[in-house]
């Protein structure tokens, strides 16, 4: 089943003269329950495509239609209310408030829904075992390094289950044995409670995980490939794709792999 | 590229920019028209405008520079610290200190320029009106001209240049030094377990205050000098001074800390990120905040003041003069033909006989009795007078006596309960009588004591110092001309009375006593005068009462937007870190509304913490005015409060809907 339709989404930045082309007409498919990994290098618009396909933002043409429902069309607090019980979301710069510590940080989705306090109680224990972080609690979120952050982010996203999750570069900050630990985690929520995932990232190994992959490369979809169920293979594939894209430097893939 | 960067630093703070110029303009403008009235042409035609009115005006004027100078050189020292951030990036771009300095310097001489121009405009324009509203105010008949005074143009434009240029400088000062001293910022920090200790110390203190001051309201009812009770409310007055501070230091952080921590408060909704964000917000601006307090509770203090004072004013008016004229039986007939000649229309002629006589009268602040000379007049024809003066007096029936003073301790009701008994030469002892404070003929006539008593008893008091009143009732004015009142004044000098005491009542007499211009008047000596007029003394007042309402409420409203403008900017401007939280509050799914909500309870948070505590703390106005004017000041103080109440409630509104705008611009 169709989860996610995205047709002809364009989305300028800035004023005419000095206009930054982010999305150029970009038109895709979503299947429930499908883990989707969106590639391309820095500034190819992959930021901007998660945030309109989330309706963090518009975009200014095109229509991005979930569970059959326009988001384009939507007022401000339906989206809202809609992100809020069905998304989760794992930013780029993470977007902790550093005015509550890790803990509070944790389960602000889930008070922000003025959910019972035993069931925050239970998920939150449950994050926190399945993560690792439960000796962070009481941290304040300054005093984190880059990838205890990502995992808080990640933490904060994963504990309302949502039907969605959007994920921009989440492995981005994470020493690889913190990323595969969330990465696996993700594949399991993605194939036990069908959780749909969209996620961003440069980074070949992680998009390894996915059962698809998308290149875009300034703005708009290049090619795409499907995962056939052998990782390895997978892996090769989505390296030689970055290869054709392109732009080398641009990844942090090493050169002669 | 220096144009570039103050054109952009003026242009990111717009908002805060306006509100600052706009109450500056205001500021400057009410101080344009002050200086232009006191030197104005058409003013110096009114009576006894030389005099004092014009020294009032000019004395006034200086206070409201001072404060207008203090209110723009604090204020705009929050720009500087808005830009630190952007200050320091320069510098770190190699920029020298200097330089950054200038550009601090041109900003805020700029806007200086500005707010000045604006002002002086505005005060060219309005200066007709205010003087037209002064003119009105005082009763004088006269037009306001436009006038532009080249002298007050002078001063103005002197103190413009000056004190933006001192302005430019001490922000460029500011900026210089910031730089300087950016790594080590030594402040005192306390632990949250000591600023708690200080706050629960806090908040005892005013509760002491509180306490210590019903005590204080009771006494200063009973007590008639002020050096009593001043101890106690100096006493009062600091405790509520540091006990404030110390609540907004310590105890209002605790208590949000503590709601904070309880977790059925906390875990529901957006109260997880508001109570700690208010938190913040408070520890920042708690000097802010406490200032703005205190300063209120003083402007509200001394708007209770003048209140009370202009209404007490206008009651002695009237009851001094109840009557457009009032004579005795010298100078009654004179009057009376040159009112039936002159065409005065005159609605009604209300007369009294009246015997003088000693009385033994019980003084409520020496606890002693004392001889007194009385002045009787018939219940008969005191029933007749006009109900406008008897409604003032507790009612009487024809075989009551009625007692009435110039003391205004006799309007409080413990004082009219009071039963004391008063003995009259000759007579039998009266035991009950009833206190009033309304002389009918007005207070002017009468000498101490006057009394109301049955027309039998009245008759037999004895005849020797008789008199007759007269009191005349007019459509419009009496007309009775200059001269007329100079021939009255010669022929008529009032005649005076001693009383000379014995040693016990019935030994004790009444004598005339010559009358000469200066002599020295000693307890037991009294005056009659002929007559008295209206129309000598309404100018007078209505002249002083009209600048008097003219200048507390150019004051009040001064003081106002200085205040409530304080608060304003300290909600607008956020800094980076708090730009960043609300940002991230919108990503991680707060709603539109939920966001709002926060703004909201920002702003009202700030706004009515400073209105309750200057409330709470006005009450020493209450104790003063207790003592000071011997009045009630319930009604008043709850005019003046609700005034205050509403007109921050809507400075509170719409600086709500300033910050929520400028949110949702920031965030989208
Ligand atoms: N808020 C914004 N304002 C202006 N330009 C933007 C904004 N966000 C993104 N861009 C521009 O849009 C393009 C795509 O950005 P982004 O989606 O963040 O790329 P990616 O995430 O793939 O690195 C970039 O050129 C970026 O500079
Ligand atoms: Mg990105």
């Amino acid at each position: 089943m169709v989860q996610i339709i995205v047709k002809n989404v364009a989305k300028d930045f800035g004023k005419k003269k000095n206009a930054v082309h982010a999305l150029k007409d970009i038109s895709l498919e979503v299947e429930q329950g499908e883990f989707l990994g969106i590639m391309g290098p820095s500034g190819a618009g992959k930021t901007t495509l998660l945030d309109i396909i989330s309706s963090n933002d518009r975009p200014d043409h095109g229509q991005v239609l979930i569970d059959d429902i326009d988001m384009t069309q939507q007022h401000d607090r339906e989206l809202a209310k809609y992100r809020r019980r069905k998304m989760g979301f794992i930013y780029q710069s993470f977007e902790l408030l550093d005015s509550l510590n890790v803990q509070e940080n944790i389960i602000l989705p889930l008070v922000l829904n003025h959910a019972p306090k035993k069931l925050i109680k239970q998920r939150v224990e449950h994050m926190n075992d399945l993560l690792n972080i439960s000796e962070l609690k009481n941290r304040s979120i300054d005093d984190l390094s880059l990838g205890q952050k990502q995992l808080i982010a990640a933490a904060r996203a994963l504990i309302n289950n949502p039907e969605i999750l959007f994920a921009d570069e989440p492995t981005g900050s994470l020493d690889s044995k913190s990323a595969t630990v969330l990465l696996n985690y993700m594949q399991m929520i993605n194939q036990r409670e069908k959780t749909t995932i969209l996620m961003a990232t440069h980074d070949a190994f992680t998009a390894s995980y996915c059962s698809r992959v998308i290149f875009i490369k300034d703005g708009s979809v290049f090619s795409e490939i499907v995962n056939s169920g052998q990782r390895t293979d997978f892996f090769e594939q989505v390296i030689n794709m970055q290869r054709t894209i392109g732009g080398g430097s641009y990844f942090n893939v090493p050169e002669n792999n | 590229m220096y144009l570039k960067i103050i054109r952009r630093g003026l242009y990111n703070f717009r908002d805060s920019y306006l509100i600052y110029i706009l109450s500056c303009s205001f500021a400057i403008t009410v101080l344009s028209v002050l200086a232009t009235i006191v030197d104005d042409p058409s003013l110096q035609m009114v009576r006894n405008w030389h005099a004092n009115l014009k020294s009032l005006m000019q004395g006034m004027m200086f206070i409201f520079a001072f404060f207008t100078f203090i209110y723009m050189i604090y204020v705009g020292g929050f720009f500087v610290k808005q830009q630190r951030q952007e200050f320091m990036t320069y510098e770190k771009l190699g920029m020298s200190r200097h330089i950054v300095a200038v550009i601090a310097f041109i900003q805020t001489f700029i806007v200086q320029i500005v707010a000045w121009l604006i002002g002086m405009l505005v005060a060219v324009i309005l200066q007709k009106f205010f003087g037209m509203l002064l003119v009105y105010l005082m009763h004088v008949r006269m037009e306001f001209r436009f006038h532009f005074s080249m002298v007050a143009f002078h001063m103005m434009f002197q103190f413009f240049i000056t004190s933006a240029l001192i302005f430019s400088l001490v922000n460029a000062l500011r900026v210089y030094w910031m730089q300087r001293k950016n790594s080590k910022r030594t402040r005192l920090h306390l632990n949250d377990f000591c600023k708690s200790l200080l706050g629960i110390l806090g908040a005892m203190l005013f509760l002491i205050g509180m306490f210590v001051s019903i005590p204080l309201i009771q006494e200063s009812k009973q007590t008639n000098v002020l050096d009593e009770i001043l101890p106690g409310v100096m006493v009062v007055m600091l405790l509520f001074l540091v006990g404030s501070y110390l609540i907004y230091y310590g105890f209002l952080p605790l208590v949000l800390k503590i709601l904070e921590k309880i977790k059925t408060f906390s875990y529901r909704g957006t109260n997880l990120f508001a109570y700690k964000y208010l938190r913040k917000r408070l520890v920042q601006n708690t000097s802010i905040i406490w200032f703005v307090t205190e300063l209120s509770a003083l402007a509200l203090t001394i708007l209770i003041f003048c209140f009370m004072g202009y209404q007490i004013v206008h009651s002695d008016y009237s009851n001094s003069y109840p009557f457009e004229i009032s004579a005795n039986q010298n100078t009654a007939k004179e009057i009376r033909n040159e009112l039936n000649s002159n065409g005065s229309k005159v609605k009604k002629e209300y007369s009294s006989p009246v015997k003088k006589t000693i009385g033994q009268i019980y003084n409520q602040n020496t606890g002693d009795y004392e001889q007194r000379l009385v002045m009787a007049m018939p219940y008969s024809s005191y029933r007749n007078m006009p109900k406008m003066i008897r409604k003032n007096n507790p009612k009487i029936n024809s075989h009551q006596f009625l007692e009435i003073r110039g003391n205004p301790q006799t309007l409080y009701t413990k004082y009219r309960d009071a039963k004391s008994s008063v003995i009259i030469q000759n007579q039998q002892t009266i035991n009950k009588v009833k206190i009033g404070a309304f002389y009918p003929f007005g207070s002017a006539m009468f000498s101490e004591i006057a009394m109301v008593v049955p027309d039998e008893y009245f008759a037999k008091l004895p005849t020797k110092f008789s008199d007759t009143f007269y009191g005349w009732d007019f459509h419009g004015s009496d007309k009775l001309s200059h001269k007329f009142i100079k021939k009255i004044d010669k022929k008529n000098n009032p005649n005076s009375i001693r009383v000379k005491v014995g040693s016990n009542i019935e030994k004790s007499s009444l004598q005339e006593i010559p009358n000469s211009e200066d002599r020295d008047w000693h307890t037991n000596e009294y005056n009659q005068v002929p007559y008295v007029r209206q129309a000598n003394a309404r100018i007078q007042i209505r002249q002083l009462t009209g600048i008097f309402i003219f200048l507390i409420f150019i004051f009040s409203i001064a003081l106002l937007i200085a205040l409530g403008s304080l608060l304003t900017l300290k909600v607008l401007l956020k800094d980076d870190y708090e730009w960043r939280q609300l940002k991230t509050l919108k990503k991680v799914g707060l709603t539109e509304n939920e966001l709002k909500q926060i703004v909201r309870r920002e702003t009202s948070f700030l706004f009515t913490i400073p209105i309750i505590f200057a409330l709470a703390q006005s009450v020493i106005a209450a104790i003063v005015i207790n003592v000071a004017l011997k009045q009630s000041s319930l009604l008043s103080f709850g005019m003046i409060g609700l005034a205050y109440i509403a007109l921050y409630g809507l400075v509170g509104i719409l600086t709500f809907h300033l910050s929520w705008r400028s949110v949702k611009q920031r965030i989208n």
